[in-house]
Protein backbone atom coordinates (compact mmCIF):
# COMPACT_ATOMS: atom_id res chain seq x y z
CA UNK A 1 0.00 0.00 0.00
CA UNK A 2 1.29 3.35 -0.77
CA UNK A 3 1.48 5.54 2.14
CA UNK A 4 3.06 8.65 0.71
CA UNK A 5 1.59 11.93 1.20
CA UNK A 6 1.23 14.10 -1.91
CA UNK A 7 0.97 17.90 -1.06
CA UNK A 8 -1.22 19.65 -3.05
CA UNK A 9 -1.78 23.22 -3.65
CA UNK A 10 -4.78 25.57 -3.20
CA UNK A 11 -5.05 27.65 -6.69
CA UNK A 12 -4.67 31.69 -6.47
CA UNK A 13 -8.35 33.16 -6.18
CA UNK A 14 -9.05 35.95 -9.03
CA UNK A 15 -9.49 38.61 -6.27
CA UNK A 16 -5.50 37.99 -5.99
CA UNK A 17 -4.30 38.45 -10.11
CA UNK A 18 -6.75 41.57 -9.90
CA UNK A 19 -4.75 42.67 -6.76
CA UNK A 20 -1.50 41.88 -8.69
CA UNK A 21 -2.82 45.06 -11.34
CA UNK A 22 -2.86 47.45 -8.95
CA UNK A 23 -6.34 49.06 -9.17
CA UNK A 24 -5.52 51.80 -6.96
CA UNK A 25 -2.99 53.21 -8.79
CA UNK A 26 -4.75 52.10 -12.45
CA UNK A 27 -7.80 54.50 -11.02
CA UNK A 28 -4.89 57.64 -12.09
CA UNK A 29 -3.55 56.34 -15.18
CA UNK A 30 -7.00 55.82 -16.37
CA UNK A 31 -8.02 58.96 -15.54
CA UNK A 32 -5.09 61.05 -16.62
CA UNK A 33 -5.51 58.77 -20.13
CA UNK A 34 -9.23 59.80 -20.36
CA UNK A 35 -8.31 63.62 -20.26
CA UNK A 36 -5.49 63.54 -22.68
CA UNK A 37 -8.09 61.63 -25.34
CA UNK A 38 -10.46 64.15 -24.37
CA UNK A 39 -8.23 67.46 -24.58
CA UNK A 40 -6.78 66.03 -27.78
CA UNK A 41 -8.55 67.83 -30.82
CA UNK A 42 -10.47 65.80 -33.47
CA UNK A 43 -12.54 63.26 -32.51
CA UNK A 44 -12.42 59.50 -31.90
CA UNK A 45 -15.30 57.03 -32.24
CA UNK A 46 -16.53 56.05 -28.62
CA UNK A 47 -16.21 52.54 -29.11
CA UNK A 48 -12.00 53.07 -30.12
CA UNK A 49 -11.89 55.57 -27.50
CA UNK A 50 -13.22 53.05 -24.98
CA UNK A 51 -10.54 50.33 -26.24
CA UNK A 52 -7.32 52.72 -26.11
CA UNK A 53 -8.55 53.43 -22.48
CA UNK A 54 -8.78 50.05 -21.98
CA UNK A 55 -5.89 48.92 -23.75
CA UNK A 56 -4.46 52.13 -21.17
CA UNK A 57 -5.60 50.50 -17.92
CA UNK A 58 -4.57 46.56 -18.90
CA UNK A 59 -1.01 47.61 -19.24
CA UNK A 60 -1.07 49.53 -16.14
CA UNK A 61 -2.13 46.18 -14.69
CA UNK A 62 0.59 44.68 -16.49
CA UNK A 63 3.15 47.08 -15.14
CA UNK A 64 1.88 45.89 -11.62
CA UNK A 65 1.84 42.12 -12.10
CA UNK A 66 5.30 42.60 -13.06
CA UNK A 67 6.59 45.25 -10.66
CA UNK A 68 5.13 42.61 -7.79
CA UNK A 69 6.67 40.01 -10.05
CA UNK A 70 10.12 41.09 -9.65
CA UNK A 71 9.84 42.93 -6.11
CA UNK A 72 7.96 39.94 -4.42
CA UNK A 73 10.72 39.45 -1.37
CA UNK A 74 11.57 43.50 -0.95
CA UNK A 75 6.87 43.39 -0.88
CA UNK A 76 7.90 41.06 2.14
CA UNK A 77 9.90 43.40 4.39
CA UNK A 78 7.65 46.15 4.11
CA UNK A 79 4.69 46.43 6.16
CA UNK A 80 2.47 48.10 3.76
CA UNK A 81 2.99 45.78 0.96
CA UNK A 82 3.89 42.48 2.83
CA UNK A 83 -0.06 41.24 2.32
CA UNK A 84 -0.37 41.66 -1.44
CA UNK A 85 -0.31 38.05 -2.89
CA UNK A 86 2.90 36.82 -3.63
CA UNK A 87 4.36 38.31 -0.06
CA UNK A 88 1.37 36.56 1.30
CA UNK A 89 2.06 33.19 -0.59
CA UNK A 90 -1.30 33.43 -1.89
CA UNK A 91 0.05 32.96 -5.89
CA UNK A 92 3.57 31.79 -6.96
CA UNK A 93 5.83 33.68 -9.09
CA UNK A 94 5.91 32.18 -12.32
CA UNK A 95 1.96 33.03 -12.45
CA UNK A 96 2.38 36.88 -11.43
CA UNK A 97 5.17 36.74 -14.50
CA UNK A 98 2.84 35.28 -17.07
CA UNK A 99 -0.02 36.89 -16.16
CA UNK A 100 1.93 40.18 -16.38
CA UNK A 101 3.86 39.39 -19.61
CA UNK A 102 -0.19 38.38 -21.05
CA UNK A 103 -1.55 41.41 -19.87
CA UNK A 104 0.77 43.48 -21.57
CA UNK A 105 1.22 41.99 -25.02
CA UNK A 106 -2.55 41.62 -25.39
CA UNK A 107 -2.44 45.76 -24.28
CA UNK A 108 0.04 47.02 -26.80
CA UNK A 109 -1.31 44.43 -29.58
CA UNK A 110 -5.13 45.22 -29.36
CA UNK A 111 -3.96 49.22 -29.41
CA UNK A 112 -2.08 48.56 -32.43
CA UNK A 113 -5.14 47.00 -34.38
CA UNK A 114 -7.84 48.97 -33.07
CA UNK A 115 -6.25 52.20 -32.49
CA UNK A 116 -3.37 52.82 -33.89
CA UNK A 117 0.37 51.82 -33.70
CA UNK A 118 1.92 55.80 -32.46
CA UNK A 119 -0.03 55.00 -29.33
CA UNK A 120 0.58 51.24 -29.00
CA UNK A 121 4.36 52.06 -29.67
CA UNK A 122 4.44 54.71 -26.55
CA UNK A 123 2.21 52.22 -24.60
CA UNK A 124 4.53 49.34 -25.39
CA UNK A 125 7.76 51.27 -24.51
CA UNK A 126 5.95 53.03 -21.29
CA UNK A 127 5.63 49.28 -19.97
CA UNK A 128 9.19 48.44 -20.82
CA UNK A 129 10.23 51.74 -18.49
CA UNK A 130 7.90 51.04 -16.09
CA UNK A 131 9.06 47.41 -15.72
CA UNK A 132 12.39 46.99 -16.59
CA UNK A 133 14.25 50.79 -16.41
CA UNK A 134 12.45 51.70 -12.97
CA UNK A 135 11.51 48.54 -11.33
CA UNK A 136 14.88 46.61 -11.87
CA UNK A 137 17.34 48.97 -12.42
CA UNK A 138 16.70 52.66 -10.94
CA UNK A 139 14.84 51.72 -8.20
CA UNK A 140 17.01 49.42 -6.35
CA UNK A 141 20.04 51.75 -7.68
CA UNK A 142 19.64 55.01 -7.01
CA UNK A 143 17.86 57.65 -4.63
CA UNK A 144 16.89 59.52 -8.23
CA UNK A 145 14.61 56.97 -9.03
CA UNK A 146 11.61 58.47 -8.14
CA UNK A 147 12.83 61.57 -10.59
CA UNK A 148 13.81 59.41 -13.88
CA UNK A 149 10.83 56.23 -12.88
CA UNK A 150 7.85 59.45 -12.86
CA UNK A 151 8.46 59.42 -16.63
CA UNK A 152 6.87 55.89 -16.79
CA UNK A 153 3.77 57.39 -14.66
CA UNK A 154 3.54 60.44 -17.04
CA UNK A 155 3.29 58.30 -20.55
CA UNK A 156 -0.79 57.91 -20.12
CA UNK A 157 -1.95 61.89 -21.21
CA UNK A 158 0.32 60.99 -24.23
CA UNK A 159 -0.84 57.91 -25.44
CA UNK A 160 -4.79 59.09 -24.92
CA UNK A 161 -3.66 62.13 -27.24
CA UNK A 162 -1.91 59.97 -29.46
CA UNK A 163 -4.99 57.58 -30.06
CA UNK A 164 -7.47 60.32 -30.90
CA UNK A 165 -4.65 62.89 -33.44
CA UNK A 166 -1.93 59.50 -34.19
CA UNK A 167 0.65 62.66 -33.40
CA UNK A 168 2.28 64.34 -30.32
CA UNK A 169 2.21 68.19 -29.83
CA UNK A 170 3.24 70.64 -27.31
CA UNK A 171 0.04 70.36 -25.13
CA UNK A 172 0.24 66.51 -24.51
CA UNK A 173 4.17 67.22 -23.73
CA UNK A 174 3.34 69.96 -21.01
CA UNK A 175 0.47 67.20 -19.76
CA UNK A 176 3.74 64.71 -19.26
CA UNK A 177 5.73 67.11 -17.60
CA UNK A 178 2.88 68.27 -15.27
CA UNK A 179 2.98 64.28 -14.14
CA UNK A 180 6.66 63.78 -14.71
CA UNK A 181 7.33 66.83 -12.07
CA UNK A 182 4.72 65.67 -9.65
CA UNK A 183 6.23 62.82 -8.49
CA UNK A 184 8.74 63.44 -7.02
CA UNK A 185 6.69 65.84 -4.26
CA UNK A 186 4.16 63.66 -4.33
CA UNK A 187 6.18 59.99 -3.45
CA UNK A 188 8.96 61.98 -1.26
CA UNK A 189 5.50 62.98 0.78
CA UNK A 190 4.51 59.04 0.73
CA UNK A 191 9.04 58.33 1.53
CA UNK A 192 9.31 60.48 4.35
CA UNK A 193 6.68 59.09 6.39
CA UNK A 194 7.51 55.29 5.37
CA UNK A 195 10.67 56.42 5.79
CA UNK A 196 11.39 53.01 8.18
CA UNK A 197 9.23 50.37 5.69
CA UNK A 198 11.51 52.13 2.39
CA UNK A 199 15.24 51.16 5.22
CA UNK A 200 13.93 47.84 5.99
CA UNK A 201 13.45 46.92 2.91
CA UNK A 202 16.96 48.60 1.34
CA UNK A 203 15.35 50.68 -1.20
CA UNK A 204 17.51 53.47 -1.70
CA UNK A 205 14.76 56.61 -1.03
CA UNK A 206 16.00 59.80 -1.19
CA UNK A 207 14.86 60.44 2.43
CA UNK A 208 17.24 57.28 3.66
CA UNK A 209 20.05 58.11 1.60
CA UNK A 210 20.30 61.94 1.50
CA UNK A 211 18.77 62.52 4.93
CA UNK A 212 15.13 63.97 5.18
CA UNK A 213 16.02 68.23 5.50
CA UNK A 214 17.56 67.11 1.79
CA UNK A 215 14.58 65.42 0.77
CA UNK A 216 12.12 68.56 2.55
CA UNK A 217 14.13 71.05 0.06
CA UNK A 218 13.78 68.92 -2.91
CA UNK A 219 10.08 68.93 -2.55
CA UNK A 220 9.91 72.36 -2.17
CA UNK A 221 11.96 72.92 -5.11
CA UNK A 222 10.10 70.28 -7.44
CA UNK A 223 7.08 71.97 -6.82
CA UNK A 224 7.91 75.40 -8.03
CA UNK A 225 9.47 73.38 -11.02
CA UNK A 226 5.93 71.94 -11.19
CA UNK A 227 3.61 74.73 -11.06
CA UNK A 228 5.68 76.29 -14.21
CA UNK A 229 4.87 73.02 -16.37
CA UNK A 230 1.37 73.44 -14.59
CA UNK A 231 0.66 77.13 -15.97
CA UNK A 232 2.43 76.78 -18.87
CA UNK A 233 -0.55 75.38 -20.80
CA UNK A 234 -2.35 78.67 -20.05
CA UNK A 235 0.71 81.20 -20.87
CA UNK A 236 1.48 79.40 -24.21
CA UNK A 237 -2.07 80.21 -24.84
CA UNK A 238 -3.50 76.37 -25.35
CA UNK A 239 -6.40 76.62 -22.47
CA UNK A 240 -8.51 79.46 -21.70
CA UNK A 241 -8.39 81.21 -18.32
CA UNK A 242 -10.68 78.34 -16.97
CA UNK A 243 -7.84 76.53 -16.43
CA UNK A 244 -6.02 79.21 -15.71
CA UNK A 245 -7.46 80.73 -12.91
CA UNK A 246 -8.41 77.17 -11.73
CA UNK A 247 -4.93 75.71 -12.23
CA UNK A 248 -2.89 78.81 -10.35
CA UNK A 249 -5.89 78.57 -7.12
CA UNK A 250 -4.87 74.46 -6.96
CA UNK A 251 -1.39 75.04 -7.07
CA UNK A 252 -0.87 77.56 -4.65
CA UNK A 253 -2.70 75.00 -2.30
CA UNK A 254 0.06 72.53 -3.60
CA UNK A 255 3.20 75.11 -2.43
CA UNK A 256 1.67 76.27 0.74
CA UNK A 257 1.58 72.30 1.62
CA UNK A 258 5.11 71.68 0.46
CA UNK A 259 6.50 75.02 2.15
CA UNK A 260 4.47 73.68 5.86
CA UNK A 261 6.73 69.88 4.70
CA UNK A 262 9.92 72.40 4.22
CA UNK A 263 9.16 74.19 7.34
CA UNK A 264 8.94 71.01 9.31
CA UNK A 265 11.82 69.29 11.07
CA UNK A 266 9.31 66.01 12.41
CA UNK A 267 11.90 62.92 12.05
CA UNK A 268 9.17 60.82 13.79
CA UNK A 269 6.59 59.54 11.49
CA UNK A 270 3.63 60.27 13.92
CA UNK A 271 5.02 64.00 14.02
CA UNK A 272 4.61 64.30 9.93
CA UNK A 273 1.50 65.04 9.49
CA UNK A 274 2.00 68.04 6.93
CA UNK A 275 3.71 65.47 4.59
CA UNK A 276 0.42 62.93 5.01
CA UNK A 277 -1.53 66.24 4.19
CA UNK A 278 0.94 66.68 0.94
CA UNK A 279 0.38 63.54 -0.45
CA UNK A 280 -3.55 63.26 0.29
CA UNK A 281 -3.56 66.69 -1.81
CA UNK A 282 -1.60 65.52 -4.67
CA UNK A 283 -3.43 62.47 -5.45
CA UNK A 284 -6.51 65.25 -5.53
CA UNK A 285 -4.77 67.89 -6.94
CA UNK A 286 -3.72 66.19 -10.10
CA UNK A 287 -7.33 64.64 -10.68
CA UNK A 288 -8.76 68.14 -10.22
CA UNK A 289 -5.67 69.36 -12.60
CA UNK A 290 -6.20 67.37 -15.19
CA UNK A 291 -9.99 67.18 -14.77
CA UNK A 292 -9.85 71.27 -15.63
CA UNK A 293 -7.58 71.01 -18.40
CA UNK A 294 -9.80 68.22 -20.53
CA UNK A 295 -13.06 70.29 -20.05
CA UNK A 296 -11.07 73.21 -20.70
CA UNK A 297 -10.53 72.04 -24.31
CA UNK A 298 -13.79 70.31 -24.48
CA UNK A 299 -15.64 74.00 -23.75
CA UNK A 300 -12.98 75.90 -26.19
CA UNK A 301 -13.65 73.20 -28.81
CA UNK B 1 -4.98 33.09 -16.48
CA UNK B 2 -3.14 30.27 -16.04
CA UNK B 3 -3.85 27.33 -14.22
CA UNK B 4 -0.90 28.32 -11.43
CA UNK B 5 -0.55 26.19 -8.52
CA UNK B 6 -0.13 28.59 -5.28
CA UNK B 7 2.45 27.77 -2.71
CA UNK B 8 0.53 26.97 -0.11
CA UNK B 9 1.17 23.82 1.07
CA UNK B 10 -1.80 21.26 2.13
CA UNK B 11 -1.66 17.36 2.86
CA UNK B 12 -4.48 15.20 1.66
CA UNK B 13 -7.38 17.56 1.08
CA UNK B 14 -10.53 16.99 3.87
CA UNK B 15 -13.86 17.87 2.85
CA UNK B 16 -13.49 21.89 3.93
CA UNK B 17 -10.35 22.13 1.77
CA UNK B 18 -12.02 20.36 -1.04
CA UNK B 19 -14.76 22.68 -1.26
CA UNK B 20 -12.48 25.85 -0.98
CA UNK B 21 -10.77 24.75 -3.82
CA UNK B 22 -13.67 24.27 -6.06
CA UNK B 23 -14.99 27.23 -5.07
CA UNK B 24 -11.67 28.73 -5.82
CA UNK B 25 -11.91 26.92 -8.97
CA UNK B 26 -14.95 28.02 -9.79
CA UNK B 27 -14.57 31.70 -9.14
CA UNK B 28 -11.65 31.59 -11.84
CA UNK B 29 -13.66 29.84 -14.13
CA UNK B 30 -16.71 32.54 -13.87
CA UNK B 31 -14.50 35.39 -14.41
CA UNK B 32 -12.74 33.93 -17.09
CA UNK B 33 -15.96 33.70 -18.73
CA UNK B 34 -17.31 36.69 -17.70
CA UNK B 35 -13.46 38.62 -19.02
CA UNK B 36 -13.92 36.51 -22.22
CA UNK B 37 -17.57 37.52 -22.92
CA UNK B 38 -16.87 41.23 -22.63
CA UNK B 39 -13.73 40.45 -25.52
CA UNK B 40 -15.98 39.17 -27.74
CA UNK B 41 -18.67 41.83 -27.16
CA UNK B 42 -15.45 44.46 -27.55
CA UNK B 43 -13.95 42.60 -30.25
CA UNK B 44 -17.34 42.63 -32.34
CA UNK B 45 -17.86 46.29 -31.79
CA UNK B 46 -14.23 47.49 -32.79
CA UNK B 47 -14.89 45.38 -36.30
CA UNK B 48 -18.28 47.01 -37.06
CA UNK B 49 -16.80 50.57 -36.43
CA UNK B 50 -13.81 49.45 -38.58
CA UNK B 51 -15.97 48.27 -41.72
CA UNK B 52 -17.86 51.41 -40.91
CA UNK B 53 -21.40 49.99 -40.97
CA UNK B 54 -22.25 52.95 -38.04
CA UNK B 55 -19.39 55.18 -39.43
Amino acid sequence: MNTATHTIAMPAEWRDFWALTKPGVMRLVVFTALCGLLAAPGTIHPVIGFTAVLCIAVAAGACGALNQWYEAEIDGKMKRTAKRPLPDGRMDRPAALQFGIGLAAFSVGIMGVAVNWLAAGILAFSIFFYAVVYTMWLKPNTPQNIVIGGAAGAFPPVIGWAAVTGDVTILPILMFAIIFLWTPPHFWALALFMKADYGAAGIPMLPNVAGQRATRNQIFGYSWVMAAAVLAPWWLGLTSVIYGYAALALTAGFIALAYAVWRNDATDASAMKPEKRLFAYSILYLFLLFGLLAFDRMVAA
Amino acid sequence: MTQDMGPQKVGDLDLAQSREMRARQQGRARMMGLVLAGLCILFFAITVVKVGVWG
